[in-house]
């Protein structure tokens, strides 16, 4: 089954105290998955929710981004008992899920990951996950401190690519239908819906473009295929880097993982694949203890060339959604946004 | 492909082990019973790919095939102990399961080569990876010109397929060099590190010379090989990278925009100076 | 989908960053950082993020283990506990109550702590109790107290980032203390000046305006000569000397010798730079001094502290935001054992169990007569088991045997016990010589508080039942002290924390409830205190501050012809202590995976050493074959060990000569002599 089926858009709208009810509903007959607050510290984060009382409907962006859901920091991919192949029992990937609040860089994340899983072999995991899962996501009415959507084409409204899109319009919200799975849901729940209203959502990227500090793709693009990035950069990032992964471990985008074997304290036996990243130097080391990538600058240089050029190259999207994650989780004070930018002005100065 | 599912490994069964070194092991692979794949009928891999090994508690390993698809019933699989599931697989007997998946990875493109001469040069275990290719090009000897073999290892009690290349060296216009990097007792050939050993193949410059070991090993070897007139376009060889899907997807092989795991891991040296990867 | 976040505190250094563990199916799936969190603000370190790896191993110890014939066998609780408090009042009946000792733990919660030393005190009716912060932070306690009259970091860890210059010494804080040293490189990024005192070029010293690379053990020297200059250039705060301190006349005259010319040779430093230093410390406000074990684990380690305060006092740098005198702390619950009193000299909240006074509040408290008597350090534990004195001892998740200078030593004073009891998580060499192991549970396993260097009282929040059949490790001791017939009955952990308030000022405002959120800084006296972010605002808490002079002492052992180099200790970035959790999580240890030896580059080439090369490291008390880092890490004549390999135990090499004050081991500078491996 196809992750994502994209359909002519079906413009509907809903009005909040609707949506409520009808999440309300969706929370007790499905499974669904919403911006909620964390016990104590009260983060928000897609957690599961039992009702929609506990859905926060104010909040920027989450910080681990909803790829967790379908690729997850930890999961198993299959239990056995030791030496025989035949006693391989497959995690079950079945659950329905709904997913309501994921923001439309997010949106863009999930689809190029869906590109990549099933280019070349498909990655049952991942894809089963997706194929069972719907979103219903919420365009942005401002922009956040750390984002910059606009510049790699993410947002804050989206055009396609959605299963259900709503865009905040004052007493309503208007709805946008974009897939076969989100037809469904619509279609599940049309009660709930009203007649299309207008918002232009064109008119609202292209406002939101003009209001922040953005950049270039194209010209980004350029600069590192050719080479051109002033290696002073590479070496201040590295020098700022301290190793500890967040940047790429909460990448929306990001999907580098490793396998391991693990016997539980009770003794099970687990195939394991846990989130990995590339700026770990035992990433590429080999068991001879060699290292083909080893400076610092070399890793860092390899990630930006990957979301920037080859993602592009490959998929023919940008591989970072300008989520602005990576910045605000940073403890050397790496700015990617401030990066790109050098890059983008690499060539002018010299 | 041996499995159904792609991370999902299918059980083979030790039909043989050959203890090829003190630290070396060549494993004779069946599949455990027929299921919608299978090789023992057609050889469905070629020369150059590889298989991700399970030993199920230890984890996964890529290793190269180093059988010939002109072999039926089995394929092979040659391990040096590593650490890890290597080292596992000291440990397994003649009857054991391994779990595999695969074949994974491109592949020498041998058919490029018909009409034309053949260098194999090896470092160590590299001698593996390309004995498959030795194997399937002997098997049709008559659509290759001159074949040399130049094998380099550490000891003589590093040597693998011993026998094998002497096997090989009988074949008609088959060459077999061999050297070990330090004299020693009861060694009457050549000594001295395998780089040494270009010279005999000075000849077969217009031809393709496969090149596979150690990364020291491949870094002379490619420098000697320009220098003695060698195109970048007929030097091929494998890059050896850290690797846990053999699929695309885990990302540790990922390198310049290829991975090493389904682009490679065969390149020749134009590519690999295309992906700025130091050799 | 069953899926939930459950909030909690970080298990490893002290900076105390908060985060949630992701429970999936009642299994740990992960670790979510949390952005509201005043320490880690959306930010973790690699061990942080990976932190739920480290509980989860196969080896986990899953039952009561009871040694018989020197093999363990498995055991119920009943029959483990019953032995435990029968074999300990065997003990004090034959040998007296301080033939015993218990240690608490800087790993565990506050409650625990509390109950460890009320079990030593109430119940066993001794003073012997201690834990491992006298392997680390107690000279800070120590002199601190001597010098503030309170020992712990007296500003927040946020503050740093608005400091104009950090004076950091003997510690390496992006790699120790990453959160910590997030603070600095924004500071720096604000256009703070940085200057680094340490042996090694740390990845701290890369920020660094100066790096001051002394020799290892030299700090009083160099803390004398910076004082030296400020003073002699009359660079002090005047005003501030004369109205908040004490013996400034004397400290004068205990500096007046170490010029920068005459301090040179003695921490080969060149004369210039430490003029400089002492220039742009004195004359850049507010001024923040961090220092860690670099300081502390010396012979002189108490003395260093002092000469740490007396430089942050005579530059009027205590007592305001963003500046102080802050010792980071290396555990997630030092702070919190320390003020806990897993202390021999101290009840609760550092109140002296030698005042009459306090000996009656406790008394009173406790309904039970208590030693008036302090007690011995664990340093002086051991040597007195090694004497014969101590008989028994009861460790809460510690591992002197491979965490205390000169193991062998260890080994023989655990060797001559009559009995020892380990509540461990993994079979640590310690609990492998125990006679009883406890498994313990793991902090995503129990309820309780920790501690922060900053003084911030956290929450840990059962995320997971208990794995296989251990307990919470303050449930424990509750059965211990209730089968010694002193019952211990708490509901649960939050009601252990009303008693600690009860009787600890500092903590008087503290309950689980008022924490949930973001913690509170102590002291924290009500329950309407709003906590404090620094210490000795307008006041000492001794009344004035103190300036000790104090000389220059060499370390106890000197390099010589036969041991040439000196050798040092440390921690990196991706393990942690003795290893027991870091190098069971994949991603770490796979990050670093071996021992090794940092040896300057001359060094290496003097003696045909090269990278990666075997060499063997000796010491007048053990040797090691490890891997040789050459590099110019560190300078010539100087070797630094890091201390996490179980299996290359650099203890084995350090030496048992300790601070007389603070009974801390010379962890930092020993002699050695470096060979290539044969």
């Amino acid at each position: 089954m196809p992750v994502i089926s994209k359909i002519q858009i079906k413009n509907a709208s809903i009005t909040k105290t609707n949506l409520f009810k009808l999440l309300d509903l969706i929370s007790q007959e499905k499974f669904l998955i919403a911006p909620a607050e964390g016990p104590d510290l009260e983060d928000i984060n897609f957690l599961p929710v039992t009702g929609a009382e506990q859905i926060c409907f104010d909040y920027e962006n989450t910080l681990v981004p909803p790829k967790e859901y379908f690729f997850g920091q930890s999961e198993c991919m299959f239990s056995f008992s030791p030496r025989s192949n035949e006693s391989i029992t497959v995690t079950d990937q079945s659950e329905e899920l709904v997913f309501f609040g994921v923001r439309p860089c997010d949106v863009k994340a999930i689809e190029l990951l869906d590109k990549f899983y099933e280019r070349s072999f498909v990655d049952d995991y991942y894809l089963s996950k997706r194929a069972c899962s719907v979103i219903i996501s919420v365009a942005c009415s401002q922009l956040n401190e750390e984002c910059f959507c606009t510049s790699v084409g993410s947002g804050p409204v989206l055009t396609e690519g959605f299963d259900i899109q709503l865009i905040d319009a004052g007493n309503d919200f208007a709805v946008q239908v974009g897939s076969e799975k989100g037809l469904q849901l619509y279609e599940q729940y049309q009660d709930f819906f009203g007649a299309p209203i207008d918002v232009d959502a064109e008119k609202e990227f292209e406002k939101a473009k003009a209001s922040e500090p953005g950049f270039d793709l194209q010209r980004v693009y350029d600069r590192l295929k050719s080479n051109k990035v002033d290696d002073r950069l590479w070496a201040d990032i590295a020098r700022r880097c301290q190793s500890c992964g967040l940047c790429l471990l909460l990448c929306p985008t990001c999907s580098c993982y490793t396998v391991i074997d693990r016997v539980t304290p009770n003794g099970r036996n687990l195939r394991m694949r846990e989130w990995d990243c590339c700026y770990f130097e035992g990433f590429t080391r080999m068991a001879g203890g060699q290292n083909p990538v080893k400076p610092k600058e070399e890793m860092i240089k390899r990630k930006y060339y990957h979301k920037l050029v080859q993602q592009i190259d490959e998929f023919g999207m940008s591989g970072c959604t300008g989520c602005g994650r990576c910045n605000t989780v940073c403890v050397g004070n790496v700015n990617w946004l401030e990066n790109i930018r050098k890059i983008e002005g690499s060539g002018r100065d010299v | 492909m041996f499995n159904s599912r792609t991370y999902i490994p299918r059980a083979t069964i030790i039909q043989d082990i050959e203890d090829l070194t003190y630290d070396t092991r060549l494993f004779r692979l069946k599949f455990k019973g027929l299921g919608d794949c299978d090789n023992s009928s057609e050889s469905d891999y070629e020369p150059g790919q590889f298989v991700q090994v399970s030993v199920l508690g230890m984890g996964e390993a890529p290793i190269s095939i180093c059988s010939s698809p002109k072999d039926k019933g089995f394929f092979e699989l040659c391990v040096r102990n590593t650490g890890g599931v290597t080292g596992a697989m000291q440990k397994l007997e003649k009857g054991d399961e391994i779990g595999v998946r695969g074949p994974y990875g491109n592949n020498f493109a041998i058919e490029k080569a018909t009409g034309r001469d053949c260098a194999f040069i090896a470092g160590g275990i590299g001698l593996a990876p390309l004995r498959s290719v030795i194997k399937y090009v002997t098997a049709k000897r008559a659509d290759y010109g001159k074949l040399a073999i130049l094998y380099g290892a550490r000891t003589k009690e590093d040597i693998v397929f011993a026998d094998e290349l002497s096997q090989w060296a009988q074949i008609e216009s088959v060459e077999v060099h061999l050297t070990i990097d330090e004299p020693q007792e009861a060694w009457t050939g050549r000594t001295g590190v395998v780089t040494t050993l270009i010279g005999e193949i000075s000849d077969m410059s217009e031809g393709k010379c496969f090149v596979c070991g150690p990364p020291i090993m491949i870094h002379f070897t490619i420098k000697e090989l320009l220098d003695a007139g060698w195109t970048e376009e007929n030097i091929i060889m494998t890059l050896e990278r850290h690797m846990k899907c053999g699929v695309g997807k885990c990302g540790h092989c990922y390198i310049g925009d290829k991975y090493v795991c389904t682009d490679g891991p065969v390149f020749t040296y134009s590519q690999i100076n295309a992906l700025e990867v130091e050799v | 989908m069953n899926l939930k976040h459950v909030a909690t505190t970080c298990p490893y250094c002290g900076a105390g960053c908060g985060f949630y563990l992701k429970v999936k199916e009642g299994e740990l799936a992960g670790v979510i950082p949390s952005k509201n969190h005043p320490v880690s603000q959306g930010r973790l370190c690699i061990k942080g993020i990976t932190s739920w790896q480290s509980v989860i191993g196969a080896d986990r110890i899953k039952k009561p283990l009871v040694k018989k014939n020197g093999e363990f066998k498995e055991t119920s609780w009943d029959k483990a506990l019953d032995l435990v408090a029968e074999k300990l009042t065997a003990v004090r009946e034959k040998h007296g109550p301080d033939s015993l000792g218990v240690w608490g733990s800087a790993r565990c919660t506050n409650e625990l702590n509390y109950l460890a030393q009320k079990l030593a005190r109430a119940v066993l009716g001794t003073n012997n109790v201690d834990h491992c912060a006298r392997t680390c932070h107690s000279p800070t306690v120590a002199g601190l107290v001597r010098s503030f009259g309170s020992g712990a970091m007296t500003n927040s860890i946020d503050e740093l980032k608005d400091s104009a210059c950090i004076f950091a010494v003997g510690s390496n804080a992006p790699e120790a203390h990453p959160l910590i040293g997030w603070r600095i490189i924004t500071a720096k990024d604000k256009g703070a000046r940085i200057i680094v005192c340490d042996p090694r070029k740390t990845d701290m010293a890369q920020y660094a305006d100066f790096h001051i690379q002394h020799y290892p053990g030299t700090d009083i020297a160099l803390l004398n000569c910076l004082m030296n200059v400020i003073i002699s250039e009359g660079l002090e705060d005047k005003e501030y000397v004369r109205t908040r301190t004490e013996g400034f006349e004397e400290l004068k005259k205990a500096v007046a010798k170490y010029t920068p010319e005459y301090t040179e040779p003695v921490v080969g430093v060149s004369s210039r730079m430490l003029a400089k230093a002492a220039r742009l410390y004195a004359t850049t406000k507010p001024a923040s001094i961090i220092y860690t074990l670099g300081i502390t684990e010396h012979t002189v380690g108490t003395e260093n502290v002092m000469s740490v305060a007396n430089l942050a006092m005579l530059t009027g740098n205590v007592g305001i935001e963003s500046g102080g005198v802050n010792p980071l702390r290396g555990q997630n619950n030092v702070q919190g054992a320390c003020d806990m009193a897993a202390l021999p000299n101290v009840y609760p909240g550092y109140q002296k169990v030698d005042d009459p006074q306090i000996q009656q509040k406790f008394e009173k408290a406790w309904d039970v007569k208590l030693s008036p008597k302090p007690g011995l350090t664990l340093t002086d534990q051991l040597i007195q088991a090694r004497e014969g004195n101590i008989k028994g001892l009861y460790i809460i998740g510690e591992d002197p045997l491979t965490s205390d200078p000169n193991i062998t030593e260890v080994r023989k004073a655990l060797e001559s016990l009559e009995f020892l009891v380990v509540h461990e998580i993994y079979m640590t060499p310690t609990a492998k010589m125990a006679d009883v192991v406890l498994p313990g549970a793991s902090f995503a396993e129990k309820t309780g508080t920790f501690t922060n260097s900053e003084r911030r009282v956290q929450l840990i929040n059962k995320a997971i039942e208990p794995i296989c059949s251990s307990r919470g490790d303050w449930e424990i001791v509750c059965d211990v002290a209730t089968r010694m017939g002193y019952p211990f009955e708490y509901a649960d952990t939050a009601g252990v924390m009303d008693e600690i308030a009860s009787l600890t000022p500092i903590y008087g405002g503290i309950s689980h409830d008022r924490i949930r959120k973001v913690g509170l800084q102590w002291p924290c006296l009500d329950k309407s205190h709003p906590g404090t972010k620094y210490l000795h605002k307008d006041k000492f808490s001794r009344g004035l501050g103190k300036f000790h002079a104090i000389e220059h002492r060499p370390p106890a052992e000197v390099p010589d012809e036969q041991y040439p180099f000196i050798l040092s200790t440390g921690r990196i970035r991706f393990h942690y202590n003795v290893g027991t959790m870091s190098r069971r999580t994949h991603l770490l240890d796979r990050e670093h995976p071996f021992m090794f030896v940092e040896v300057n580059t001359a060094d290496g080439e003097r003696l045909s050493i090269r990278d990666m090369d075997d060499c063997t490291v000796s010491t007048r008390r053990g040797q090691l074959t490890v891997k040789a880092r050459v590099s110019d890490r560190v300078k010539q004549g100087v070797l630094w060990m890091p201390f996490h390999f179980v299996e290359a135990p650099a203890n084995l090499l350090t030496n048992d000569a300790f601070c007389p004050i603070a009974r801390t081991g010379e962890y930092k500078a020993c002699a050695a002599r470096l060979e290539k491996a044969k």
